[in-house]
């Protein structure tokens, strides 16, 4: 199951990165790939987004849902398609220069095309979260990724995911 | 005595998949007609004391990258591989070469010497389909095959895909014609295309023979083939399997229709509490070992047409007390330390000819050879300074008008037509070079290993009908069979013959899957 971590500070107040992060169209403007979006409603939208492979583009159709937020700081949403679900999970934190910015993706593929979902995945995420970064920074000027997009291991995301629930819980 | 699961044939996808059964904490009980394990994973001194020779797997291209090198940490079992600098070289009966190269610009600049335009289009090639490659066939080999339908409405979603699509009805031919103009550039690609029997001029290779194209690879098994046999059984009996040799399997025992043990040759029984699992090709398991009494009509129909009709190889095992050198060297000096050469004509007709030839039982008389000498590149193979070499034409299994028997009048003359074909080549390998010589006719290959039906390498063609979702059967390529509890691991299923563990693999997958243990891998 390939997972993806990255961190970027963006220079702009959680609530206004928020308001971005919240709105479909506006965060698929900087999701590579997207060609087509229909907002269902304020939590699911329907996005045709192609990857491509080589030449060979892989064209899928997502139905992307929010499960769970808590305005300005954090989201969980879930991404499916016919050979793959997506959960993501972004938690906003406010800094002295702007609002730093931390998202998980774990990609896990599914029925008989698994295996080269999750290869895939594997060989374009840390791409296509640098482009989505880079999006971020023109949009909201300086931005900085405080650490490279890298793969984690699964011990690493039961310890943070155990963080996340630790704190919506209060516990 | 009982057994979680007992696996019929150590070749070595059935140890493969005995492996991961085992580390899943299962019993598991792998049973070896023969003496030794491995199957196609053979390495003997054929010729002289000292001499290994590969007897069938010469190289292993997708072990050391493929999930099973890792999975079952097949390093720490002794099993290590060997990486030659240059690939292949295609000599042309001109003395012009070609070498492969693993780098598309090397690659590229070689072929470039042929034809501007043709490295262009390898270059474009490896950019445009180069990834996808990459992305999807080393995935598809190592889970089980997409249906057609699958594949198809993904492929035909773009005008890419679509190509993809033509190119996949195309033959191999239709293919380098499209892409290429050189005769040289085809005839080498040609030669890769074609490597596991499929004819030159059959329909529906199309583009996984891109594959053959854009990916090279020559990775050998340091000590011999038979090495990695060893590794995995040491990872099977490192995780509590047991692996007996010398103990045949005479009857697959069913209780209604589910697979419940086996019985051997001398009539002791063994169970299985979860499965039977057999690496033995179609034919022997079903119809010999489970009985065609036993097993839906549809489904024995299937079996019986179960085909291995393609070209086999004649092949020499030779010991040399020195190395080819080819007179395609002295313009081309890394031909000679190449992994393998290969002389396959100086045309695309060259090979339909051969193959339509060998398709009529007349081994052919021009050169469809491959040379390969491990011992450039794995000393260890041979006494110092010596060398082994296996040299493998195309050739049918059974002679007109003799049929397979027809070969023991043959082969002494065949075999010394080879050499002076090879020495006009390589004028160096005179008689005194050669050492030791052993004969290994289409009828040998099947007698060393009776997987391998009618000299077939493979296990069954790899034709179209008999590929992905259609091998064995389709409807069965997940590995279940129609009995209950009884699953198969070999070459025979996708994807197909070769030394890749691909099957054993899978099959391993969707097993631990039925019987809801733990995949502990993945």
């Amino acid at each position: 199951m390939p997972q993806r971590e990255a961190k970027f500070t963006v220079n702009a107040p959680p609530e206004e990165l928020w308001r971005f992060i919240r709105d479909f169209r506006s965060l698929c403007t900087c999701i590579p790939g997207v060609e087509r979006i229909n907002v269902v409603d304020d939590r699911t939208a329907e996005l045709t987004v192609r990857e491509k492979v080589g030449v060979v583009p892989l064209i899928l159709a997502l139905r992307a849902q929010i499960d769970s937020e808590e305005p300005p700081r954090r989201l969980h949403a879930t991404a499916r398609a016919e050979h793959l679900t997506m959960a993501i999970d972004v938690t906003l934190r406010g800094t002295e220069t702007g609002t730093e910015l931390l998202s998980l993706f774990d990609v896990k593929g599914e029925g008989q095309l698994k295996a080269i979902v999750d290869r895939l995945f594997e060989r374009r995420a840390t791409e296509r979260t640098a482009q989505f970064a880079d999006c971020l920074g023109k949009r909201f000027g300086a931005v900085s990724a405080s650490q490279p997009p890298a793969p984690i291991g699964t011990g690493r995301v039961r310890h943070w995911l155990a963080r996340v629930w630790r704190r919506l819980l209060g516990s | 005595m009982t057994y979680d699961f007992i696996v019929v044939g150590a070749g070595h996808n059935g140890l493969a998949c005995a492996a991961y059964l085992a580390k899943t904490g299962a019993k598991v009980l792998v049973l070896e007609r023969s003496a030794r394990v491995g199957g196609g994973c053979h390495t003997a001194e054929a010729t002289l004391p000292g001499f290994k020779h590969n007897i069938c797997s010469v190289v292993h291209t997708h072990i050391p990258t493929s999930p099973v090198y890792r999975d079952l940490e097949l390093e720490r079992h002794g099993v290590s591989y060997v990486y030659p600098e240059h690939l292949r070289g295609t000599i042309f009966p001109d003395h012009r070469s070609i070498v492969m190269y693993r780098e598309p610009d090397k690659m590229a600049a070689e072929l470039g010497k042929f034809s501007t335009r043709d490295a262009r289009t390898f270059r474009q090639l490896v950019e445009d389909y180069g990834e996808f490659i990459e992305s999807t066939y080393l995935p598809l080999m190592y889970s089980p095959p997409l249906p057609p339908s699958l594949q198809t409405a993904e492929l035909e979603k773009s005008e890419e895909g679509r190509t993809l699509l033509q190119w996949q009805a195309s033959t191999p031919v239709q293919l380098l014609d499209e892409l290429f103009e050189s005769e040289e550039v085809k005839v080498h690609f040609l030669a890769r295309m074609t490597v596991l029997g499929f004819a030159p001029d059959q329909f529906g290779q199309g583009w996984i023979c891109l594959f053959r194209i854009l990916k090279a690879e020559a990775p050998i098994c340091v000590g011999g083939s038979q090495q990695l046999a060893h590794g995995l059984r040491s990872a099977v009996e490192a995780h509590g399997g047991i692996v007996q040799t010398d103990t045949e399997v005479k009857r697959i025992l069913l209780r209604g229709n589910k697979a419940i043990g086996i019985e051997m040759k001398d009539g002791r029984r063994v169970e299985a509490g979860k499965a039977v699992i057999t690496n033995v090709e179609p034919k022997k398991s079903f119809l010999r070992m489970v009985g065609e009494e036993f097993l839906p009509p549809s489904f024995a129909a299937r079996v019986r047409n179960y085909h291995s009709r393609g070209r086999s190889l004649f092949v020499l095992h030779l010991a040399l007390s020195e190395p080819p050198q080819y007179r395609a060297g002295a313009a081309n000096p890394p031909v000679n330390v190449a992994f393998s050469q290969e002389m396959f004509g100086g045309t695309v007709q060259d090979q339909v000819r051969a193959y339509r030839d060998i398709a009529m039982g007349k081994p052919p008389r021009k050169e469809m050879l491959q040379i390969t000498l491990p011992t450039l590149f794995d000393p260890t193979q041979a006494p110092a300074g010596k060398h082994t070499t296996v040299v493998w034409q195309y050739a049918p299994y059974s002679v007109e008008p003799g049929g397979p028997e027809g070969w023991r009048k043959l082969r002494g003359e065949y075999a010394a037509h080879l050499l002076d074909l090879w020495r006009s080549y390589a004028p160096n390998i005179t008689r005194d070079k050669i050492l030791g010589m052993a004969i290994q006719d289409p009828t040998d290959t099947e007698r060393l290993n009776d997987n391998l039906v009618n000299g077939v390498d493979v296990v069954g063609d790899m034709t179209p009908d008999q590929m992905g979702y259609f091998r064995p059967f389709a409807g069965w390529s997940s590995y279940r069979t129609p009995v209950e509890g009884l699953y198969m691991c070999g070459g025979y299923c996708h994807p197909g013959g070769g030394v890749h563990a691909g099957a054993g693999h899978n099959a391993a997958a969707v097993i631990v899957d039925d019987f809801k243990l733990k995949k502990w891998w993945d």
